[in-house]
């Protein structure tokens, strides 16, 4: 087949590169749009006014009064929110990477029987968050639940885990890293595999350490999957919702109390206050983007680095 | 290219969310189903088979859409956004009306109740918490259908038990019974909580979600004296007076006793924390009191009684309200309006309303709450029509449920979290109300 | 039935020695030219040591778990250090036992680690071999320790009622179909007098009887099967289409100098920023208006939406790891774009795919806010309805946990299915190397 050949049959029964680009991004991209541009752009118009879902009246334009009663209004109580969703994000995917990390790096190399424990391990993820909530209120209950029949010697003695303040989000945690740690461990896996077994024998023969391989050939190329696990997991740890309602409610008080959690009960639970819980949405929103911004950013140029 | 043609498709996007906004209205036909919406309980199940005979009897369908509780007012309150007409009447919680009535959800039934006589047919008190908007009005947006108040379950054997009635009689002085005051029922839970063998004298609601706490809390609060408001809806000094700090200390005083683990529990939790033997005496509504009285779910069904809420310190005796009435909404077609008080009118009937109470439903007939037959059909129907004498309710206003938040949270941190004392969390609960009801206009500063 | 914790600790870590000698002693002596029965003794032997130094290590902690004054914490601590003591110990303990030469040609030339990696099976030293096995000892018991909660659960399946909310947790308990029948069958409570009349009826089956036991009569079919068939429509439609729109675009961005490509990626990965509740009613009026609302078409093109994002990311993440060359060399030799996409590309991302498909597909199968929202009757997914078996005046717990297990059983047999591709990890290192 000559070049010229090749160009006109191209132009004709064969797609070019930009064609199939667009033709593969373009359905994603629209569905998407048609998706969110909606409620993107209601939530945000929503979130200038003072609105309720079940006031029988059109949403009432206040400009930045939302936003300003958010961000100011000490009483509100909006940062203690922020701050416990930030510490539930940062401990809940942090413990996530360390224990899947661990477990994919046990799980490598097959032995007999190892694809079946995968696939056990990977049961609390399947569960529905819902369900899991309730029954791990079940489990941590101190007279109910076996969770302290397990850790204390004393079970009737040991502590109320939900009913106290600082156990409470940590009993929140654990079970968050119970249920999503298999999926770090799945993609850590993914990686792993992918990695070729001559780059371990050549640093062998360097007679480099084990941590210098860790770090130099493991770490390396699990990192672009294990990101996009971070990634995901952070950006659900601030969406958290399901299983904090299930478990806490957000109690004792508001300890709890992540800003989904306040989000709900600002836009329902009686209040419908929908005008300013879409500003808080956008509120939540801005920080999220500026999170994964600066994490995808110093991800680049650590691969570029 | 692909940028532009991006924004093309942004553009019709956009266009076509906003073009779909228009839709063909219903065409007008003839009324053969009637939807109800409520939340998925039995009492829903009750209802749907007193719809089965108006069925029989008229030919119209009667359909009730349960859903469950945790979200039931999530969906009534996206379909008043949407003003659909997929449900033609709502069994609605009495703390709704206010919202139903002001802002046009529901429609006005007082002429209808009033002509059909239907007003004079149920008590007062009940007609009053589930039907009128605003208080004295005069105005009715519901048929009160479902009654409902907190009342108490206990465990026989432990309080006819002869050691216990003697060493209680010995320890405070007076023969071991079913309180008549909260201070005998303080007694009798310190006396019942033995850690060491896994009792606890008493079960009280501790829920964040929507109303719970404040549901148990109320019961000592107004039998104090004290309640949310003054008569002239002022809650500054009522909120936080020294009769409501002293009933909120009380409550915290009861929960040491409650069994652990009930940090965040309402109704579910509470029969719980019975069954499982753990607990002497547990408040609940009584629409939930059927499942203590089944001896396949409880094995103390035989030795459960079951008593009305005691009175305070000065004799006030006040039992908090459950239970809902039974609205149509308004945005469906007039047909279907007349076609939903057809049914109202033959539900309400004194003959229909009996079926009601036969099958399982909290009637709040008054010919039928004092028949014997009511009286002597469960062994919690007679605390249930002594109740429904003495019910008061939190706000109705449209606002309630803002007002309800800080009283949620602040007592919870109180109570549970043990943040604080009373006074600081009725103090920041009283400010935060009265600023939520200056700037409904309810109050001026 | 109360289980104190050195008991299950100790029965836990015990279990743990005993799998780990029995599994990693025997090739080690084996080596050495002693029995395999000896191997198997000597394992038993480790076991109840460790279990005894363990109890030991915890009788001497208690003044630490003291100190630290905050019980569940002082414990973990103790259980850290004593796993990390007598993982210490047997390290020690491995230096005891001689190595042979003849298969240690690799090893020594690294001392600090034998290469594990080799698939020379024949030449794997049976230090390797007992470091295996007692990572495979490690990894199992992780397994059952992460699965009690599960177990838990499967056993509240079969509890009545009372039994369920038993204080102290029963272990024990006389198994009942209970949860099962509730969650299956729509029920009425009964009163004493209907009981006793419904007893005298002959044409009850197994199933009546085991509920009239409980006060109650079976009314007719619930919607649980109904609603598990409406899951398995949307999560299956929906996890098929966001694969092959995620695999399509993945391979686009991958693969093309597409322009505006950090941005266009960062708005797909926004889409899933906002949290749910805020965006429910807007879409609630949207799918109302257009139509959508309880519909099939509606949840599946949610959920696609929904997984978009994620699938976009992971399968790009996957197919960057693919080589390039692949595909030039397929080019050179004269295949088309497409060509070289479906029959080059597509059979070496399979993992990822087989990943993007597990994860979409347990997304869009347990979701639940949407759900709840966007859907009454005909489209409505079971999550919503299962924590909602709220029968008579309280929680259902046997039949909420027989509801999931039922649940949990498409996507354990998704991934089970899936499970040989997606633990293959991408394969190309040998290629890679040449």
């Amino acid at each position: 087949m000559s070049h010229v050949n090749t160009q006109a049959f191209s132009g004709r029964r064969h797609l070019s590169d930009g064609r199939i680009a667009t033709f593969f991004i373009m359905p994603t991209l629209v569905l998407l749009i048609l998706m969110n541009v909606f409620p993107l752009f209601y939530s945000l118009y929503l979130s200038f006014t003072d609105y309720s879902v079940i006031a029988n009246e059109s949403p009432e334009w206040i400009a930045l009064d939302n936003f300003e009663k958010i961000l100011t209004t000490e009483r509100s109580r909006y940062w203690h929110n922020f701050t416990v969703t930030g510490q539930y994000a940062v401990f809940s995917v942090g413990l996530q990477v360390i224990v899947g990390f661990s477990l994919a790096l046990l799980l490598r190399e097959k032995f007999k029987g190892s694809g079946i424990i995968t696939t056990l391990i990977l049961i609390p993820m399947m569960l529905s968050p819902v369900v899991v909530g309730l029954f791990w209120k079940l489990i941590f209950d101190p007279s109910k639940g076996i969770f302290n029949h397990i850790i204390y010697m004393n079970p009737t003695a040991g502590d109320q885990w939900l009913a106290n303040s600082t156990l409470a989000l940590w009993a929140i945690i654990i079970v968050d890293v119970w249920m999503w740690s298999p999926f770090v461990m799945l993609l850590c896996l993914s990686g792993l595999g992918a990695i070729p077994d001559y780059l371990y024998e050549a640093a062998a023969i360097d007679r480099a350490s084990s941590w210098f391989q860790f770090r130099r050939i493991t770490l390396p190329q699990v990192m672009p999957l294990l990101t996009i696990a971070i990634l995901f997991r952070t950006i659900e740890a601030f969406k958290a919702f399901d299983l904090v309602m299930g478990l806490t409610g957000g109690t004792p008080g508001d300890a709890t109390e992540t800003v989904s959690v306040r989000l709900y009960r600002e836009a329902f639970l009686g209040k419908f206050k929908t005008g300013e819980s879409s500003a808080l949405a956008y509120v939540v929103l801005i920080i999220i983007i500026a999170v994964s911004n600066l994490y995808i950013r110093s991800l680049n140029r650590m691969r570029e680095g | 290219m692909l940028k532009k043609s991006a924004s093309l498709f942004i553009l019709i996007a956009m266009a076509l969310t906003l073009v779909g906004g228009v839709t063909a209205a219903p065409p007008v036909q003839e009324v053969d189903e009637l939807v109800i919406l409520w939340a998925e309980w039995d009492p829903a199940n009750y209802l749907q088979e007193i719809g089965n005979r108006y069925e029989a009897e008229t030919g119209i369908k009667v359909n009730v859409i349960q859903e469950p509780w945790g979200s039931f007012y999530d969906r009534m309150a996206a379909e008043w956004a949407a003003q659909g007409d997929s449900y033609d009447m709502v069994v609605g919680d009495s703390q709704w009306v206010g919202q139903g009535a002001t802002q046009g959800h529901y429609v006005d039934l007082t002429d209808f109740m009033l002509e059909s006589g239907i007003k004079d047919s149920v008590t007062p008190a009940t007609l009053q918490f589930y039907g009128e908007y605003p208080a004295a009005s005069g105005r009715y947006y519901a048929y009160p259908t479902e009654g409902d108040a907190v009342g108490w379950a206990y465990r026989k054997d432990l309080f006819e038990d002869p050691t216990n009635m003697e060493e209680f009689e010995a320890q405070y002085g007076y023969p071991l019974a079913p309180p008549d005051n909260w201070m005998q029922l303080r007694d009798i839970a310190e006396f019942f909580t033995r850690p060491d063998d896994n009792l606890y004298g008493v079960g009280v609601y501790t829920q964040i979600d929507y109303d719970g706490l404040t549901m148990g809390f109320e019961n000592v609060l107004f039998s104090w004296g004290a309640g949310w408001q003054d008569e002239n809806n002022q809650v500054l000094g009522v909120v936080n007076s020294d009769a409501a700090i002293e009933a909120l200390e009380f409550y915290k005083g009861l929960y040491q006793f409650a069994p652990p683990g009930t940090n965040n529990a309402f109704y579910a939790e509470m029969n719980d924390v019975f069954i499982n033997g753990q607990t002497a005496m547990i408040m609940n509504y009584f629409a939930f009191f059927p499942a203590l009285a089944n001896p396949g779910i409880n094995p103390y069904a035989d030795v459960t009684g079951f008593f009305p809420g005691p009175a305070g310190p000065n004799g006030d005796r006040y039992v908090a309200l459950g239970g809902q009435g039974l609205s149509v909404l308004s945005y469906i077609s007039d047909e279907r309006k007349q076609a939903s008080m057809d049914f109202v009118e033959w539900f309400a009937s004194t003959a229909v309303q009996e079926q009601w109470a036969e099958v399982g439903g909290y009637t709040c007939n008054i010919e039928v709450l004092e028949s014997e037959a009511f009286l002597t059909n469960t062994a919690y129907n007679p605390a249930f029509a002594d109740s429904m004498t003495f019910v008061k309710d939190f706000w109705n206003i449209p606002e309630f449920g803002e007002l309800l938040e800080p009283v949620q949270r602040y007592l919870h941190a109180y109570v549970v979290g043990g943040e604080g004392t009373a006074k600081e969390a009725l103090d920041n609960t009283a400010i935060e109300q009265y600023e939520i009801l200056v700037d409904a206009g309810v109050l001026t500063e | 039935m109360t289980i104190p914790l050195p008991d299950f600790w100790i029965v836990y870590f015990s279990i743990f020695w005993v799998l780990a000698g029995l599994t990693a002693t025997p090739p080690v002596l084996r080596h050495k030219g002693y029995p395999f029965l000896l191997g198997l003794l000597l394992g038993v032997v480790v076991g109840v040591v460790s279990g005894a130094v363990f109890m030991l290590l915890l009788a001497l902690a208690k003044p630490v778990i003291d100190a630290v004054g905050n019980a569940a914490v002082g414990t973990v601590i103790v259980i850290l250090v004593a796993a990390g003591l007598i993982i210490a110990g047997l390290g020690a303990l491995k230096n005891f036992i001689p190595t042979s030469g003849a298969s240690m040609t690799v090893a020594e030339g690294a001392p600090h680690t034998p290469v594990g990696y080799s698939t020379r099976v024949d030449k794997v030293h049976p230090n390797w071999q007992a470091a295996q096995s007692i990572r495979a000892s490690v990894v199992i018991m992780l397994a059952a320790l992460t699965l009690i909660p599960v177990i838990w659960m499967g056993m509240t399946a079969f509890k009545s009622r009372s039994d369920a909310v038993a204080s102290p947790p029963k272990v024990i308990f006389e198994p009942t179909m209970e949860g099962f029948i509730s969650l299956l069958y729509d029920r009425r409570q009964l009163n004493e007098q209907q009981v006793a009349e419904y007893k005298q009826r002959d044409d009850l089956d197994w199933k009546d009887k085991v509920m009239l036991e409980r006060g109650q009569a079976i009314t007719g079919q619930s919607d649980y099967v109904k609603r598990l068939k409406n899951s398995l429509i949307i999560a299956g439609t929906s996890t098929l289409l966001s694969v092959v729109l995620g695999v399509l675009a993945a391979y686009a961005f991958s693969r093309f100098n597409v322009p505006g490509e950090g941005d266009l990626l960062f708005f797909i990965l926004s889409t899933r920023m906002l949290p749910p509740v805020v965006v429910t009613i807007p879409i609630f009026l949207m799918y109302r208006e257009l139509g959508l609302y309880d519909k099939y078409l509606g949840m599946i093109l949610l959920y696609t939406a929904f997984n978009l994002s994620f699938s976009v990311w992971l399968l790009k993440g996957f197919i960057d790891e693919i080589p390039r060359e692949y595909e030039e060399a397929a080019l050179v030799d004269g295949y088309t774009r497409l060509q070289a996409f479906i029959q080059i590309v597509l059979p070496q991302a399979v993992t990822g795919i087989a990943a993007t498909t597990v994860f979409s597909f347990i997304f869009a199968w347990n979701e639940y806010a949407f759900a709840l929202m966007l859907t009454a009757d005909t489209a409505r997914t079971a999550p919503p309805s299962i924590p909602s078996v709220l029968g008579t005046g309280g929680i259902e717990w046997a039949a909420i946990a027989a509801g999931s297990l039922g649940f949990l059983i498409p996507v354990v047999l998704v991934t089970f299915a899936l499970r040989r591709y997606l633990l293959r990890g991408v394969t190309f290192g040998a290629i890679r190397q040449g």
